[in-house]
């Protein structure tokens, strides 16, 4: 118990670590990786204003996470739209895909599970786009920049990241809700399962920031 | 515990555990492939510059060949041109010589051929001896195998003596005598010494200059130095021959340093031996 709390406690304060990376290497990164730093910046405020949410016993946090998994999505989508800008036919997925999250969202946050239950279905669906997302970029790369170095992209450690966590993540975002009725160890396993892997990508992220060149992307 | 629920809690468990191992999988394969990659750039650069290498000793050996080419040209061709004109000179003064004074002894006419006019020919004919000797020199100089034949260290030697003979500039050569050490170098040094020295002579007004070749575990060093008036390379730019220095360096991976004030001027031309010496 004690440790699975210090665990969450710990993937809690871990989104400090790109952020840290992100403010030193400030100057270094480019504008997309500039504005990736201010998203989490924001996710640590939305971590902070969800504690003390739960601390105050008034409400549950769970609008704020409808509301944070749109900016998520948007954050991680316009990193692959800036990627993918170039390429005809791909630069309009992300953009296509956040409209029709948008609506799953709406779907979801009215009728499906309300607002005051976590959003499995957005959730989910963001969790498939983004890991889709992610198995793109992998195989543009290797299909077509043969010649780089793989770990000098930050795009590369980005999408190491957005691949882990979201994948791994995926079956407990669509369990949660039946975890938390039914199985409430099977919730807390998740939820450990989560911020380890949390931790991890964290420190993923952290690693794309100390990557990019001003010009390379 | 109803069969649905157990199937989505083993569904959980175990979907959980295989997509994190198809992850760590996929990052292997990303790291194994990264690697394959970077072998393969690797060949392809060591290939590149093995190409490379053998053009430009195919080019210096074209150079080589032209020199000696032109060695030949000048010592069949206006070498034994001037050794018949010198000869015939000669001949033109031991014959008013003689004339003259067979001529003093009958009349009292002055002779066409004056002894001025004699002197004048032995002039003509001591620059001539000196123009084929010369010639001589400079096509024995530009043939390849003279190096082959006489050694480094004592074309090296005559260089120095040749150049000390010449001019007010006092040189000074150390090298090492054992010739084993870069004896797949020695056309090359022998180039650069030249060139260095000539430009010593020609541009510095040095009255001190030296020469050193050393050897030492990877790497044959070349330094001249002078006391001359120094130049700014900015300004002359590579004009004094230092291109090609410069171009023969860069075949063997070298490079050159220069350092010119008022006072003088250093010029270090690094030769990396490569790993089969």
């Amino acid at each position: 118990m004690l440790i699975s709390s210090i665990l969450i406690k710990i993937s809690q304060a871990s989104v400090l670590i790109p952020i840290i990376a992100g403010l030193l290497f400030y100057k270094r990164i480019n504008t997309p990786f500039k504005w990736l730093t201010w998203f989490f910046i924001l996710s640590a405020f939305v971590e902070i204003i969800s504690v003390k949410i739960i601390h105050r016993g008034q409400h549950n946090n769970m609008p704020l996470l409808h509301l944070y998994t749109l900016i998520e999505f948007i954050a991680f989508g316009y990193m692959y739209y800036v990627y993918f800008k170039d390429r005809n036919r791909l630069k309009y997925f992300p953009v296509i895909t956040l409209f029709t999250f948008i609506i799953i969202a709406g779907i979801d946050a009215i009728w499906i599970n309300g607002i005051w239950l976590p959003n499995t279905v957005a959730r989910s669906f963001e969790c498939m786009v983004l890991v889709l997302l992610a198995l793109m970029y992998y195989y543009l790369f290797f299909k077509e920049s043969f010649d780089q170095v793989v770990w000098k992209q930050s795009m590369f450690w980005l999408s190491t990241g957005v691949l882990f966590y979201f994948a791994i993540n995926e079956p407990f975002f669509m369990l949660y809700n039946f975890f938390l009725s039914n199985h409430s160890d099977m919730a807390k396993l998740g939820l450990n399962i989560h911020a380890v892997i949390n931790i991890f990508t964290n420190i993923l992220f952290a690693i794309s920031f100390t990557c990019p060149k001003r010009k390379t992307y | 515990m109803p069969k649905t629920e157990n199937i989505l809690i083993q569904f959980y468990i175990g979907g959980t555990l295989f997509v994190f191992l198809l992850l760590v999988f996929l990052l292997i394969y990303v790291y194994l492939h990264q690697m394959k990659v970077n072998r393969f750039k690797l060949q392809l650069n060591e290939q590149e510059i093995k190409k490379q290498e053998a053009l430009f000793l195919a080019l210096i050996e074209g150079e080589e060949k032209e020199r000696h080419r032109l060695a030949e040209e000048l010592h069949d061709g206006i070498g034994v041109k001037l050794s018949g004109l010198k000869m015939s000179v000669e001949y033109l003064i031991d014959y008013y010589s003689n004339s003259h004074k067979n001529l003093d002894k009958i009349s009292s006419e002055p002779h066409p051929v004056s002894q001025g006019g004699v002197s004048l020919l032995s002039k003509v004919a001591e620059g001539m001896n000196e123009s084929i000797l010369e010639l001589r020199e400079i096509s024995q100089n530009l043939k390849p195998s003279f190096l082959t034949n006489k050694g480094l260290v004592m074309v090296l030697t005559e260089l120095v003596a040749h150049l000390n003979n010449k001019g007010n500039c006092r040189f000074k050569l150390y090298i090492e005598p054992d010739e084993e050490k870069f004896s797949r170098y020695m056309q090359v040094i022998y180039r650069i010494v030249s060139e260095l020295l000539n430009n010593i002579q020609k541009h510095s007004q040095a009255t001190e200059a030296s020469a050193q070749v050393i050897c030492s575990d990877n790497i044959i060093q070349i330094i001249a130095e002078d006391n001359g008036k120094g130049f700014d390379e900015k300004i002359l730019g590579d004009g004094i021959g230092l291109t090609n220095i410069r171009s023969r360096l860069e075949i063997y991976n070298g490079r050159l340093n220069i350092e010119s004030t008022d006072h003088g001027t250093v010029i270090i031309a690094e030769l990396p031996l490569s790993k089969s010496e």
